[in-house]
């Protein structure tokens, strides 16, 4: 009963911070800003759901392999959104140095 | 020795993620392989400076409770701005001055774990600093940084009595 209630506590609680992730990539104005709330509340938000699978398990085996699931997101996450931040970060630099450089030979 | 403690981890990954069945094997005896040598040649790319980094096993779960509190910390701070009517966001760049961090595993571990931390995203590593995108800046959210760099710094049990200014950065345009 009470390990029903945590799961259901966990899961609902998981649920929002997957909707505060989808929301803040709705309304987050840039690419660096929307990465703010993939990362961080999306990972919380399987964090729990994590938490909240775990009473729910009936094998020592199959607690490690969602443990081992989180863990291998969380690292994917956290890497996937550093490369992103990197690649848009080249490009608006690339831009940046595009726009100076006609601005030059606009000039000349 | 990599080889070795490589083939036992993902081995025991395989075994794992299978439930323990024999006849996966035949599959596994090809994709085990190729992981490991996958990440061997990401190794020998990375490790540039060649040096290996011992983690303190003692000091492992401070840092797994420092991570936890951290993501609940930049979840909440997140979900707070996106449910919020004017989000109080004022993104910018800096450039966070690296203090006692060599290159390697503990600068990679530095630069997803700042990922997490509430209000910053690592972007661009440099030699000496670590191009950061927040949403606001404040003095708690660079304290964060800090507190992480010291946090790595002492799972891999670097030396941080060499002097160092208080946490400083450089904005960006």
């Amino acid at each position: 009963m009470i390990a029903n209630i945590f799961t259901i506590v966990m899961l609902s609680l998981g649920c929002i911070f997957f909707i505060a992730g989808t929301l803040g990539l709705l309304r987050f104005p840039d690419v660096f800003c929307r990465l703010h709330a993939l990362t961080k509340s999306d990972n919380l938000g399987v964090g729990l759901i994590t938490l909240g699978l775990l009473p729910q398990v009936d094998s020592v085996s199959m607690a490690i392999k969602i443990l081992l699931v989180w863990g291998l997101l969380l690292l994917t996450s956290a890497t996937s959104c550093h490369l992103v931040a990197r690649h848009e970060r080249r490009r608006q630099l690339v831009e940046h140095d595009g726009n100076q450089h006609n601005k030059g030979i606009n000039i000349k | 020795m990599f080889y070795f403690l490589s083939s036992l981890l993902l081995t025991g990954f395989w075994f794992l993620l299978t439930d323990g069945e024999l006849t996966s094997l035949l599959v596994g005896v090809v994709f085990i392989p190729m992981s490991i040598f996958v990440s061997a040649k990401l190794s020998e790319k990375t490790d540039s400076a060649n040096r290996t980094f011992y983690i303190n096993i003692a000091k492992v779960p401070k840092f797994i409770w420092f991570f936890i509190y951290q993501s609940i910390k930049g979840g909440t701070d997140t979900a707070v701005r996106v449910f919020s009517v004017d989000m109080k966001l004022q993104p910018e760049f800096i450039h966070y001055s690296i203090k006692h961090l060599p290159g390697g595993s503990p600068m990679n571990l530095f630069m997803n774990v700042v990922s997490l931390l509430p209000g910053s995203v690592s972007v661009i590593r440099e030699p000496t600093s670590v191009l950061v995108h927040v949403l606001t800046v404040t003095s708690s959210s660079l304290e964060d940084i800090y507190q992480c760099e010291l946090a790595i710094c002492e799972l891999y049990r670097l030396d941080i009595s060499s002097p160092s200014d208080n946490p400083s950065i450089k904005r960006v345009s």
